[in-house]
């Protein structure tokens, strides 16, 4: 798939960020294009939530630029565990909530949002569930519902952060190949933040590796090679392919 | 019980009370989901604790104790603790430091029975003024709630997503601090902390705990409270008890029947 790199939806050059008088990234260049999947992979610590800060506006550059093109509407995803399930909203609520950026604050909910809401589920699959109540889903219907929720804001860019946390084997999967899906089938922009290389490996288009403050970004091709990511892991990497997919095997022989 | 309604000061002390039982219990549904329950109870001890230096200081006891708690409404809306103890804490300084200066105060107060009424509360005491007041400023947390749910409860329910959806989350918590302390400082003066504290929380908990969604959790809520309110009112008339504790004791009474209900629901 080719994205017009002329345009990026969002371009960050040569920014700094960081909280106080500590940066913690210094100097990151890279850009997503419409239609693209970037995977933002690195570990603890290492400055991905200060990225996606950045991304969703929160947090302004110390140093450099970060440019949208249009004023993109994001749908967000954020962590599961962030939010307090404690209220008793049901699926159909949470995915009306993403209506939000699109209405304002006195805004009555019409036909055609409910319609959007419930289309967004329909799309994640779990239109059945709109009636249960948030709290009482499982895991992995609750991320579902929130990327309906997402997907209900009609997003230019959809930002997912740490989707397949506590989810087992199965539900991982499915959500990731509903990702790719999106993303390959309605071209929908997606940018995944995640600890773990092996959940974007065979979905994103390009991938931003962050350890220890150094960064390694490009098409996936690019990046994903063997030399590449022994070198910035300082452990041998083998990528191994079967039926088509693509697996890490970490440590072992160099 | 019509004979009983001839009364002005029952009829007034009926329209207070509903006005006070509406709006505490909308603004109480928020409160208790945001587990900030303590928060509502501060503010009524800052209204009190305004009041009481009104009442020392020969100021107006309303405008001082309503400016008192959207004070401290705004401060607990905006301030970080430290990260070494929980934001809960930080509001249980504030408790503390109101409740001590309060009874400070009232002990320089000539009239034991202002003193004694700010307190305590007592309903059945509501001037024409007072009541009008207070339904003044119900009328209008309840329709600013209203038009407005669909922002409290994003705002409230994830944060986070508001923030990253354009939502100026902090204005929009300050709102709701500054509605719940406004609500809390206006029913202080007639009602007694106690019972304003009451009827923030004890309503919401118990139709958090008897219905399954949350629309339908604020009308239970505003109809648990508003009939409490009337029925304390009218049975303390007739038992000849007062009618704020009484009230409180009713409101406490409906919150394990609640939660029979609500498991016998499930």
């Amino acid at each position: 798939m080719s994205h017009d790199h002329s345009h990026p939806l969002l371009r960050f050059d040569d920014v700094t960020l960081g909280y106080g008088g500590a940066p913690v990234l210094r100097r990151l260049s890279f850009h997503i294009c419409r239609g693209e999947f970037l995977g933002i992979v690195g570990p603890n610590g290492s400055g991905k939530t200060t990225i996606l800060r950045a991304i969703l506006g929160l947090l302004h550059p110390k140093e450099g630029a970060i440019h949208r093109h249009g004023r993109p509407v994001i749908g967000y995803v954020p962590q599961r565990e962030r939010i307090d399930t404690i209220m008793p909203v049901t699926a159909v609520e949470v995915a009306l909530m993403g209506r939000a950026p699109r209405l304002g604050a006195l805004a009555r909910l019409h036909t055609r949002d409910r319609e959007v809401a419930r289309e967004a589920l329909h799309r994640v699959g779990v239109v059945d569930l709109g009636s249960r109540l948030f709290r009482d889903l499982s895991g992995g219907q609750q991320q579902r519902v929130l990327l309906a929720r997402a997907l209900a804001a009609e997003p230019d860019l959809l930002v997912l952060d740490e989707p397949t946390n506590g989810m087992d084997l199965g539900s991982e999967h499915a959500l990731i190949e509903l990702l790719r899906e999106l993303n390959r089938e309605q071209e929908l922009t997606v940018l995944l933040v995640t600890h773990l290389l092996q959940i974007v490996l065979n979905a994103a288009t390009s991938i931003l590796l962050i350890d220890r403050g150094r960064v390694l970004y490009g098409e996936a091709g690019e990046v994903l090679q063997e030399g590449k990511l022994a070198e910035l892991y300082g452990l041998p990497v083998r990528i191994l392919e079967a039926d088509g997919r693509r697996t890490l095997v970490v440590g072992g022989r160099s | 019980m019509n004979g009983m309604f001839e009364l002005e000061f029952m009829r007034l002390a009926a329209v207070a009370g509903t006005a006070a039982a509406l709006s505490l219990s909308i603004l109480g549904v928020y409160v208790v989901l945001k587990r900030v329950v303590f928060v509502g109870l501060t503010l009524a001890n800052v209204a009190t604790l305004g009041a009481a230096m009104a009442l020392v200081l020969h100021l107006p006891i309303h405008a001082v104790a309503i400016f008192g708690a959207l004070a401290a409404a705004a401060a607990l809306a905006g301030v970080a603790s430290p990260r070494r103890i929980p934001p809960e804490s930080v509001v249980g300084w504030g408790f503390a430091a109101a409740s001590g200066l309060t009874v400070l105060v009232l002990a320089r107060a000539t009239g034991d029975t202002e003193a004694m009424r700010l307190l305590f509360g007592n309903v059945l005491a509501i001037t024409r003024g007072e009541a009008g007041l207070l339904a003044g400023i119900a009328g209008f947390v309840v329709a600013l709630h209203v038009l407005l749910a669909k922002r409290f409860v994003l705002v409230v329910f994830d944060p986070e997503m508001a923030r990253a959806a354009g939502i100026a989350t902090g204005v929009w918590t300050l709102v709701l601090y500054l509605t719940v302390g406004g609500a809390t400082a206006a029913a202080v003066h007639e009602t007694g902390a106690l019972l304003a504290f009451s009827l923030l929380t004890l309503p919401a908990m118990a139709a958090l705990l008897a219905t399954r969604g949350l629309k339908t959790a604020f009308f239970v809520a505003a109809a648990i409270a508003v009939t409490a309110t009337l029925g304390g009112l009218v049975l303390s008339f007739r038992l000849d008890l007062p009618t704020g504790p009484f009230t409180v004791v009713l409101l406490a009474a409906i919150v394990p029947v609640a939660a029979l209900i609500g498991r016998l629901r499930r």
